[in-house]
């Protein structure tokens, strides 16, 4: 150990001076003037002794300088460009370069985006996203809208699409509210097309009704420990993945509003789908699933704000059928509970409750603090006051635009604490 | 156990001698001793680069490293601890700032007259916009402006006032200018002028960013019209516009608020122990300047009388005095850009702290803005982000800046106020009387810190000696002043008297002191008289006055002034 810290000592002591003096400020040489004024004499002699080697030795300004080329890019560089351009909102067909992730605990990485807003010039709206995330989550889609009754009336549409979706190593827990902290991984692949009709019915309310055919491959992880190895598949079902057909409806109401650096207005989602195997297997559920958020401004300018949201989701298996694990609500997560382990508790039926008080510490800064209950269980009615986990924590709204706000949430709660950073967060 | 804990220490206790060493041989700055009133940085020098600056200067590196570097600042610390604060670097032995590349003596040294004070940096007529041609445009942004060349061809920034707020920012800018070059620094020549703009042409190859695309396009007629439609016009259809003359030379970027200029060998002075840069920070408080940040500043590499150099100017008034593109906001003055202080406050207040960024500004008038005294705090005043150069102003430089204030008489205000030509003669009234009531917060805030004795000056009286001073709290009527009194001491190489009070401002050494102090009639040896200012709750520091005789003992000279 005193090895180890002298050889530190000396390394910082030969490298500092020199580092000093190279970074010393070269004084180039004066060129004797043409014309002298009566009194050509300096207030000092000369420059302080040892100021540069001072200022360049210390270690703050080598982290400074170690900024200093992202900096420069990001006021006159390259970077500047890239964030001063703006998108072109009349184009209508190209391409578009983001970033994004695929879903919770993915990650984010680079999207592209192929689209057409026109084609064949009949309003068609046709988008093909791509993802790829620095965890080695993937998404590759085709969305396309087709207005019914275009250009008189483009509030009814015809949708299609198609996905692949890999996702590389979800964490998995086993089912239930009381599952261990011993974590598996696996990785779901799944290919679906869906096709239905959406109607927009005005500013607020929008509704639907489609199919889904779903293909979903579980195989092992790119890391961890692989939760087929740990689980069998009678305690998971699913565990080897499954195909699927699914109808459904959903109904939204949308008040919505982010403006002023502030959220308003609020959200409420309800969908019920009938799934079942379409290949012969055991499955077979209903699912009821309601979702909502809300934003209350405490005063005129949306300074403080308590916002709450809730999430109540239950699947029923009629007799002995069967939901895959997969499918089933979760609770863990930034859109559930926040603090424990993503995916931490699953089962047919979850509860998750959040709320937070928000209030502005500077301008486009907002700092929160919140509190997230939650649970999951068979039925609903299994539920229970003493079954909730708890989480909560504090969180910093940055707003770079008066509606885009990027949060940081710290999360803890008697189990772990996580960091969450979300781009563009919806609640 | 007991070993490895004396190693420790012993380890501890040598690194702390070892910084302190460092701290001590790096301020070590040889002064001039003499009474020099040209500190001659305007040497030849070969053509330096121009200097990069923006947030990152003033945000990353100003705010965040440089305030954590003071954090760590241990010499620093102990010469807080011990109330020794580095002093200015460049002032001379009066405790004045010579005159520099960076600085020039005018009002409160070289008494300036109503013309040239209304004239300040301005060497010419207000521009001939009769005809003129738009070389640069800047369409975007809350405050469009232009390169424009008037009729005789010579180069001009304008910048409009905003179609709600006539004359705010223009009248602000023309009268920060010429209290500024009036206080003594390099301002460009900024001149309120009128410009029609069915006599302005579109120059060739002007471009500007498209608001939508973002890129790059040839400036049109309709881009012209749009932006003039949103500026303040007279009922003639005419725009009253802030002109302000391109300065002479190559521009090299802002200086730095810290550090040095590397490439200029002139520069030998950290600009942090620039006493005008320091000081500026209580001028710019009496006219709220708060928009210092190192962009609202330019070196120019210039020639003069043959020889080539960078002089270093102030730029940018337009938020001052209570303006802005509209009148500005409460906060500016009153917390920094990011303030870390009422951000932790709302954090842990859970938003119930008002800060000064939640209020709301007292709007006068659409040509005033809110410039106000209200909840004026000269200590306390804070320009957008904080600098080094600012935190290092110590009391002494503020009472410097205070005198400079202090010289600048209400008339000579009013004069200079005119020349902001505001629609409203109510206008000129209220910006006096604010600017007064703030020049006396001000002097009051800072001269209540120190001795407030000014104009020393000698003389023999029958066989002695008379030492006479101002006392400025006193002549300039600044709170209460009823009970001043001030001690004086006489001291020589080998003598020093007793102590002595005194309630007038003029101070008799007899022949015996003056005999004892000087060892004998010794011409050369300087005569030190401590001065204590004494007023009800407060006595000051002593300031040290040092006067000699010339070789013939017909003249008695003040040959030092020490405040530190």
């Amino acid at each position: 150990m005193p090895l180890r810290s002298g050889l530190i000592l000396l390394t910082v002591l030969t490298i500092a001076p020199v580092y000093g003096l190279l970074a010393q400020e070269s004084l180039p040489t004066v060129v004797e003037p043409s014309v002298e004024p009566d009194q050509p004499e300096r207030i000092v002699e000369g420059r302080p002794p040892l100021y540069s080697f001072k200022r360049n030795a210390h270690p703050l300004t080598w982290l400074e300088l170690a900024f200093k080329p992202a900096f420069r890019s990001a006021e006159s560089g390259r970077f500047q460009k890239l964030l001063e351009r703006k998108p072109d909102t009349d184009k209508e067909s190209g391409i578009k370069f983001g970033a994004g992730g695929v879903g919770v605990g993915s990650g984010f990485g680079p999207r592209v985006t192929f689209f057409n807003k026109n084609l064949l010039g009949r309003g068609i709206d046709v988008e093909v996203p791509l993802t790829y995330t620095y965890k080695q989550y993937q998404q590759f889609s085709f969305n396309g809208s087709i207005p019914l009754f275009y250009p008189k009336l483009d509030k009814l549409s015809f949708d299609l699409g198609t996905a692949y979706i890999s996702r590389a190593q979800d964490d998995f827990f086993g089912i239930g509210n009381n599952t261990p902290e011993d974590e598996t991984k696996l990785r779901t692949v799944t290919r679906q097309a869906s096709a239905g009709f959406t109607a927009k019915w005005s500013e607020r309310w929008t509704s639907g009704f489609g199919v889904t055919y779903r293909n979903v491959g579980v195989t092992e992880p790119t890391s961890g420990t692989s939760t087929q190895a740990q689980f069998s598949a009678t305690a998971v079902p699913g565990l080897y993945g499954a195909t699927l057909g699914s109808a459904g409806f959903f109904v939204t109401r949308d008040t919505q509003k982010r403006e002023n650096y502030s959220f308003k207005g609020g959200l409420d989602d309800f969908q019920i789908s009938f799934n079942r195997s379409v290949d012969g297997g055991d499955f077979e559920y209903w699912r009821y699933h309601f979702y909502s958020q809300h934003f209350f401004s405490l005063n005129d300018d949306g300074r403080k704000v308590l916002a709450a949201r809730g999430l109540v989701e239950t699947n029923v298996t009629p007799g002995s059928r069967l939901m895959p694990f997969f499918d089933m609500p979760f609770v863990g997560s930034d859109e559930t509970l926040r603090g424990f382990d993503n995916f931490r508790f699953r089962d047919k039926s979850a509860l998750a409750l959040s709320l937070e008080y928000r209030y502005r510490i500077w301008p486009r800064l907002d700092w929160g603090v919140f509190i997230d209950e939650g649970q999951v269980a068979p039925q609903l009615g299994d539920m229970a006051l003493d079954r909730f986990h708890t989480g909560y924590g504090l969180r910093l709204f940055v707003w770079p635009k008066p509606d885009l706000p990027i949060s940081i949430d710290y999360g803890r709660s008697n189990e772990s604490w996580r960091l969450y950073i979300n781009f563009n967060t919806r609640f | 156990m007991k070993n490895q804990l004396m190693q420790i220490r012993r380890k501890v206790a040598l690194i702390i001698a070892v910084t302190m060493l460092i701290g001590a041989i790096s301020f070590a700055q040889t002064r001039h001793s003499e009474v020099l009133w040209l500190d001659f940085d305007m040497k030849n020098i070969p053509e330096p680069t121009e200097r990069e600056s923006g947030a990152y200067d003033y945000f990353f590196k100003g705010q965040l490293i440089e305030g954590a570097k003071r954090r760590v600042d241990v010499p620093r610390w102990l010469r807080l601890a011990t109330g020794h604060l580095k002093q200015a670097s460049n002032v001379n032995a009066l405790d004045e700032v010579p005159d520099s590349s960076w600085y020039t003596n005018r009002h409160h040294i070289r008494h300036m007259d109503t013309a040239a004070l209304q004239r300040g940096p301005n060497t010419g007529n207000p521009p001939d916009f009769t005809s003129a041609v738009i070389t640069r445009a800047k369409t975007s942004g809350v405050s469009p402006g232009m390169m424009v060349n008037d009729a005789t061809g010579q180069a001009y920034l304008i910048k409009f006032d905003d179609f709600n707020y006539p004359n705010l920012q223009s009248g602000a800018e023309v009268i920060s200018t010429k209290i500024l070059y009036a206080a003594g620094y390099n301002v460009p020549e900024n001149y309120v002028a009128y410009i029609n703009p069915k006599d302005v042409k579109i120059g060739n190859k002007v471009e500007i960013r498209d608001p939508k695309t973002g890129k790059q396009r040839p400036l049109t007629q309709d881009d012209l019209d749009e932006m003039l439609w949103r500026v303040a016009r007279l009922p003639d259809g005419r725009c009253r516009v802030l002109a302000s003359k391109i300065l002479k030379g190559k521009p090299k970027g802002p200086f730095s608020q810290m550090g040095f200029r590397s490439d200029d060998p002139n520069d030998l002075i950290p600009h942090e122990d620039r006493r005008e840069l320091r000081a500026l920070r209580v001028i710019a408080s009496w006219i709220n300047d708060w928009d210092l940040k190192e962009v609202q500043s330019l070196d120019m590499y210039v020639e003069e009388n043959g020889r080539k150099f960078l002089r270093h100017y102030l730029l940018d008034f337009g938020s001052s005095l209570g303006a802005d593109a509209d009148p500005t906001d409460y906060y500016h003055g009153r917390e920094y850009g990011f303030d870390v202080h009422s951000v932790t406050k709302e954090i842990f207040s859970f938003g119930l702290y008002g800060s000064a960024n939640e209020k709301r500004a007292r709007i006068i008038s659409p040509e005033i803005g809110n410039f106000t005294t209200d909840d004026f705090d000269p200590g306390d005043w804070k320009p957008t982000y904080p600098s080094i150069m600012f935190d290092n102003l110590t009391d002494i430089d503020a009472f410097w800046a205070a005198r400079v204030i202090l010289s600048f008489t209400k008339e000579e205000l009013r004069n200079i106020i005119q020349t902001a030509e505001y629609s409203d003669p109510m206008a000129n009234e209220y910006m006096l009387r604010t600017l007064w009531e703030r020049r006396q917060i001000v002097a009051h805030h800072w001269l209540g810190k120190t001795d407030a004795l000014s104009d020393f000056s000698v003389r023999r009286l029958g066989q002695g000696v008379a030492l006479t001073f101002h006392d400025l709290m006193v002549e300039h009527a600044l709170g209460v002043i009823d009970f001043t009194e001030y001690t004086y001491q006489v001291k020589g190489k080998n003598y020093k008297s007793s102590k002595m009070t005194v309630s007038s401002r003029e101070i008799t050494i007899d022949r015996e002191t003056l005999g004892a102090a000087t060892e004998h009639g010794l011409t050369d040896t300087p005569v030190e008289v401590s001065i204590w200012t004494h007023r009800r709750d407060f006595t000051s520091e002593p300031v040290k006055v040092y006067f000699n005789w010339s070789p013939d003992r017909q003249q008695l000279t003040i040959r030092r002034i020490d405040r530190s």
